[in-house]
């Protein structure tokens, strides 16, 4: 982006992104009241409130309220959240619109991790783990993957280098999870097909606790970079001028992104569309490339889109569940091109 | 005038009778009853004048001719099906237990499972005879290897094989279809294959032998109390069920349970939201789940521990039942008559006081303790 371009960007009036930011807070809390008004069974209002306020009732809709709708409803939001803040922080590292959180191979580092565990016979070692021995895997992929990313950005400073080396790795453990698919049980392919769809289904709160901590500390660690973010905008050197280390920057944003991406992917499986495209959504209904408000920006937007397609996916055709990436991209992809092309008559 | 009449039409009858006559004796089979045409769900057999015309799960026609006999026009030459099959290659165990139940299972020349993964006698003889290959996994088959068995034609639930197999000459039929196999087609399925072999008469007894035992159980469990029913399954987070219109829902019915499941539509085995799953589940009395004792189905304790979700439902308490399918479940489709009884059998035990299960085994509440051996 021209310089001059991002600098009137970073001076829009306050008054519309304040507006702007009321609108998304407003929506985001709706969508998830709605989510957690919306399921499969009905429940009347009063008795809604009433499971909410007794979670600790035995009764079947305290029981669904408690462990399966708010669980999963905080779950998207803040799933959604941090894909959109680690798709924004990758594209800024790149320069790339269309970057997304897993280029760099992390959702093909997760997904065969849990190949290993759900196609072969090692997790039946593991069996003690059982619940949770999907979230492990997936999570030990994602941040081998990133571990490796970071190796490698110390050794290579050019971006395009990085990305090819993302790209494969991404091919080597695309490779990996093929011939462990065709050498699988047949029973057991299904379940890996359909956790590769990606979904918030059947959180449990110990994951939606982990979510939320580590990545509300990742979520504020970048927002502290967003100065130095925005004089990477403006060029290495420039911001070089203003004292970034710009090795050092550059290791935290990748290490950043890709913590913030695996710790959704390990959790819920790979989520498409939101990271690539929740950014641009972003940019162009704030009107600015000032990182300070898209941070924020993204987050809200991401949760609102997120949560937003979790409930497309549950209740569209209730109580069948449609693959929640299925429904971000046929949901998302016409508004960005629509967004895009608004953007390029102008 | 009226005698006019009444000869032309005698002198019309009787050519009429003459000419059939020498048609019956031409075909040399006169006592064979002729087949009319059928559907069976998405599939049909459809007899014409010197084939039979049959339509497969991927709505293609196929002419099924006698060996040696000219092709009929408007069929491509890997459209055109030899019959008696003398070889067959076998993508789904179903299948091969029709083979068995036809009285064919010597025709069968290529699985796509090894041998090791084989519980049927039959098969495991064909692999130890050298009949029998492996022709790789049914996502990926092995062409050469198919083609070294030279089968005259492959079953298979995969078209996207269809244009290789076209191009080296080996007729497909697509035994699946795209909507869940209702009861009516699960049984009837036989009969679709059975023209392929020259079985017609085996498919029918064996359709009558599973259509009796349907009866049987209709009138057994009349008027007894309907058990609530559930079919599924959560793998990690994801729950997969029976629709409503699968072919165990649909017996569920009939044998006097509720399934509780019966709204959700789809095909085989589909996911739906973990509410519906858990809400259904407190109602539920008897639980089916599709995991065998090898992946895990050894007690409640163990499903509750695979899934601490699934602890919620009400078979999984001290009072409700789970079952789990045996490995040979799945292989055993010749023995469907034994298995629909043995459904039954699960829903109304007091219907059949002494039944032993052989298909399913039902879930203890823990796992056995195990006592290592002091030597």
């Amino acid at each position: 982006m021209h310089a001059q371009a991002i600098h009137s960007s970073l001076s829009t009036p306050l008054s519309r992104r304040a507006l702007v930011f009321a609108l998304l807070s407003l929506l985001v809390a709706l969508m998830m009241i709605l989510n957690l008004r919306i399921g499969s069974i009905s429940y009347p209002v009063d008795q809604l409130l009433g499971a909410l306020v007794n979670p600790f009732k035995k009764s079947d809709i305290s029981y669904i309220v408690w462990n399966i709708r708010l669980p999963r409803t905080i779950a998207a939001a803040l799933g959604g959240a941090f894909l959109a803040v680690s798709g924004l922080l990758l594209q800024v590292y790149f320069r790339n619109p269309i970057v997304g959180p897993f280029i760099l191979g992390i959702s093909s580092g997760s997904t065969v991790m849990v190949s290993l565990v759900m196609l072969t016979s090692i997790g039946l070692g593991f069996s003690g783990y059982a619940p949770y021995l999907n979230t492990l895997a997936s999570c030990l992929g994602a941040y081998g993957v990133t571990a490796l990313i970071v190796v490698i950005a110390i050794r290579v400073r050019n971006g395009v280098t990085l990305l090819i080396a993302g790209l494969m790795m991404g091919y080597l453990c695309g490779a990996v999870t093929s011939i462990l698919t065709a050498l699988a049980e047949k029973e057991t392919i299904k379940g890996f097909v359909l956790w590769q769809m990606g979904s918030f289904s059947g959180f449990k709160w110990i994951e939606v606790w982990i979510m939320f901590v580590v990545g509300g500390l990742l979520l504020g660690a970048t927002y502290l970079m967003s100065k130095p973010l925005n004089a990477l905008l403006l060029g290495e050197d420039y911001a070089a001028s203003m004292g970034v280390d710009i090795r050092r920057f550059r290791l935290l944003i990748l290490f950043l992104s890709s913590s913030l991406a695996g710790l959704v992917t390990a959790m819920a499986g790979p989520v498409a569309f939101i990271g690539m495209a929740v950014p641009h959504m972003t940019r162009l209904s704030l009107g600015t490339s000032d990182n300070r408000v898209l941070l924020p920006g993204a987050c809200l937007l991401g949760a609102l889109i997120t949560s937003l397609c979790d409930l497309i996916a549950r209740m569209w055709l209730t109580p069948v569940e449609l693959p929640l990436s299925a429904i971000t991209a046929f949901f998302g992809a016409p508004i960005v091109i629509y967004l895009l092309l608004k953007r390029g008559m102008k | 005038m009226k005698r006019r009449r009444f000869i032309g039409a005698a002198a019309l009858a009787t050519t009429a009778l003459l000419l059939g006559t020498l048609a019956a004796c031409q075909s040399g089979d006169a006592a064979k009853p002729k087949q009319s045409f059928m559907n069976i769900g998405e599939f049909s057999v459809n007899p014409k004048d010197g084939y039979t015309e049959v339509r497969d799960g991927a709505g293609r026609k196929l002419a099924l001719i006698a060996r040696g006999a000219k092709a009929p026009d408007g069929f491509a030459p890997s459209n055109v099906v030899e019959v008696p099959v003398r070889r067959v290659v076998a993508y789904r165990a179903f299948e091969v237990g029709i083979l068995a139940a036809l009285g064919v299972p010597e025709t069968l020349v290529g699985v796509t499972d090894p041998r090791d993964k084989w519980l049927r006698d039959d098969v495991r003889r064909g692999f130890d005879e050298g009949r029998i290959a492996y022709v790789g996994q049914s996502s990926d088959v092995d062409f050469e290897r198919i083609k070294a068995q030279h089968p005259d034609l492959v079953m298979t639930w995969d078209p996207s094989i269809i244009p290789m197999l076209d191009s080296i000459g080996i007729p497909v039929v697509v035994t699946t279809t795209p909507v869940a196999t209702c009861l009516s087609t699960h049984m009837r399925f036989v009969e679709f294959i059975a023209p392929f072999f020259g079985r017609e008469a085996q498919g029918k007894a064996y359709f009558d032998k599973v259509a009796a035992a349907l009866k049987t159980i209709r009138e057994r469990t009349q008027g007894l109390p309907q058990p609530q029913v559930m079919w599924g399954d959560i793998y990690e987070k994801r729950v997969l069920v029976e629709p409503g219109n699968a072919w165990v829902a649909e017996l569920i019915g009939l044998a006097q349970s509720n399934y509780l499941f019966d709204d959700v539509y789809g095909t085989s085995c589909i996911e739906i939201s973990t509410e519906r799953f858990i809400h259904s589940g407190k109602e539920a009395e008897i639980y089916f789940t599709y995991r065998t004792p090898a992946r895990g189905a050894t007690s409640k304790a163990a499903l509750a521990r695979l899934n601490p979700l699934i602890a919620q439902i009400k078979p999984l308490g001290p009072e409700g039942r789970v079952y789990a399918p045996l490995a040979h479940y799945s292989q055993s489709s010749d023995r469907l008559d034994e298995i629909l009884v043995e459904i039954s059998a699960i829903l109304h035990p007091q219907a059949y006081p002494g039944h032993q299960l052989s298909f399913f085994t039902e879930l203890p509440n823990t796992d056995p303790v195990k006592i290592a051996k002091k030597d």
